[in-house]
């Protein structure tokens, strides 16, 4: 039986077409978890704890991601992390973390609902975010596996570098991500890039 | 345009900053003891260096983290960052 409330991203209006064009992708990745983790980074009893329950280790060097099978962990500072995860997996990764890090000076927050994630791929997208990012994205400066928060067309964004493709992931706060869309779909419009249709209209 | 460097980012676009004025200044220990003149020099008053000016920032749209840059007041030269308790 369906809920009769059904929730909805931030950019659910326009996505969700399941064949991405093949020269390169603009979609949301809707509903993914979104863990904010801070604890001391020289406390090794609370990042061992938690390298237990990600499999993965934190990141210590500044803008670099460490990748597990379906959670990648986010270097946001010296004493913070998002850890993104598959979708609906908020309630389950949060607990077991605040388990972990019982009776440590750390904080677990769940803030899956309150931003979400554009990827864009294909060989014009370094041309696409130099429309609206100041920072060098080439892979030289920018390989896979780096991080960075910036201003993305003024709006706060973290960019992630997924793959050689390239492939990058944009995480903003839900409030700025039709602005940050719209934004994207004019700066990728001259490369023949687009969300797709909405099939949910 | 200045380009900050973050100790942790690395140098970015001051847009991404936000300035917090002259560094070094300590908050009293015990501001019950000080007079309101004492108090008001704590509160109001900066040196308004010509030349190097040590001062602080805050990486507002990276890692948000508050840090000293020395730069020089009058060619806007950035000569060094650190963290608190570190050097510059």
């Amino acid at each position: 039986m369906s809920s009769p409330i059904s929730r909805r991203s931030p950019l659910g209006a326009i996505q969700s077409a399941d064949t991405p064009p093949p020269d390169g992708q603009l979609v949301e990745r809707p509903f993914l978890t979104h863990v904010n983790l801070r604890l001391d980074p020289g406390d090794t009893e609370a990042r061992s704890a938690v390298h237990r329950v990600l499999g993965v280790q934190l990141p210590l060097t500044p803008n670099t991601t460490t990748a597990g099978d379906d959670l990648t962990a986010i270097w946001l500072g010296p004493d913070e992390w998002l850890l993104l995860a598959e979708p609906d997996a908020s309630g389950s990764l949060a607990g077991e973390l605040q388990t972990a890090l019982a009776g440590h000076f750390a904080s677990v927050i769940d803030i899956s609902a309150g931003q979400t994630v554009i990827r864009l791929s294909g060989p014009s997208a370094l041309d696409v975010l130099a429309r609206s990012c100041a920072l060098d994205l080439h892979p030289t400066d920018f390989p896979p596996g780096a991080c960075a928060q910036t201003l993305l067309a003024r709006a706060q964004a973290l960019l992630i570098a997924v793959d050689g493709t390239p492939t990058f992931d944009i995480i903003v706060r839900r409030s700025f991500a039709p602005y940050v869309a719209a934004w994207l779909q004019d700066s990728a419009h001259p490369f023949g890039l687009s969300f797709p249709e909405s099939n949910t209209a | 345009m200045l380009l900050i460097p973050c100790p942790w980012c690395g140098p970015r676009e001051d847009d991404e900053f936000t300035f917090g004025g002259e560094a070094d200044i300590p908050r009293p220990a015990d501001p019950d003891a000080l007079t309101d003149e004492q108090w008001a020099d704590y509160l109001f008053m900066r040196d308004n260096r010509r030349g190097r000016h040590r001062e602080q920032w805050c990486h507002t749209a990276g890692c948000r983290r508050w840090f000293i840059v020395e730069r020089d007041t009058v060619t806007n030269e950035i000569l060094g960052a650190g963290t608190y308790g570190g050097s510059t």
